[in-house]
């Protein structure tokens, strides 16, 4: 491996630690934003933020060498995409999707190996 | 007649991390020199003091995405014809045939292998070159 390969990996190792402890907070914004959605009037602005929200974790994790990560994140934004598609009114399937899905997003931050 | 060598890349994704990432991958492993732009607006205020060779350009973005960024790259005499590459994860054959419709001059799949992407840029730039 070449020495700018080398200094390169390092920094690569650095940026995916720093990502490894900010999972966590992203997931709970996830959560909250979710909570917050059921609780009060939802929107489809509030939808859309919320499928930002996954869509940001989707498509970085597996960047930075978690891909079951990446994978859940997937699967909630495309669950929040249909619930969009759908006129965004939230049905009792849609929630119970939605919370089984936020907590496989969730074991599997509790769960992130590096590959 | 010489090949033109790809030195200048303009990175426009609205993710910091996916920056920092690809900046580490094409700057330290491939040695371009990269600006990023975390969004449309951004984009077309640095093209022309960077002038980018190639542009790097997400799909999916708040705001202005990147398929109607990519139109009023096309209107910009700067960057009419310079070649762009969407990053995104949706890459079914009929996403990168309506992709390509637009003008990109191809697709790369996110997610990234920061040590590999410098090759695949580089075949893509020789590739537009040939």
């Amino acid at each position: 491996m070449t020495e700018m390969s080398t200094r390169a990996s390092e920094r690569l190792r650095l940026l995916r630690s720093r990502y490894m402890e900010q999972v966590p907070q992203k997931v709970a914004q996830i959560e909250e934003a979710w909570k917050n959605i059921q609780g009060s009037s939802m929107t489809r602005e509030s939808l859309v933020s919320l499928s930002r929200m996954a869509h940001s974790i989707a498509g970085s994790g597996a960047t930075f060498g978690f891909p079951l990560l990446s994978e859940k994140a997937r699967r909630l934004e495309l669950c929040i995409d249909e619930i969009i598609e759908e006129g965004a009114v939230l049905s009792d399937d849609h929630k119970a999707r939605m919370n089984m899905l936020l907590d496989d997003l969730k074991n599997v931050r509790a769960d992130a190996v590096p590959l | 007649m010489a090949k033109m060598q790809l030195t200048k890349i303009l990175l426009i994704d609205d993710e910091p991390d996916i920056q920092e990432v690809v900046r580490i991958a094409l700057e330290a492993v491939g040695g371009y020199t990269v600006e990023t732009a975390g969004s449309g607006d951004e984009a077309l205020k640095k093209v022309s003091g960077f002038a980018p060779q190639l542009i790097l350009l997400d799909v999916m973005m708040p705001g202005t995405d990147g398929p109607t960024l990519l139109l009023e790259l096309r209107k910009n005499p700067q960057t009419k014809d310079t070649p762009v590459v969407f990053m995104t994860a949706k890459v079914q054959p009929h996403e990168v045939a309506r992709y390509k419709e637009l003008g990109a001059v191809d697709v790369v799949a996110k997610p990234l292998d920061p040590m590999t992407l410098s090759h695949t840029i580089n075949t893509l730039w020789s590739r537009c070159h040939d």
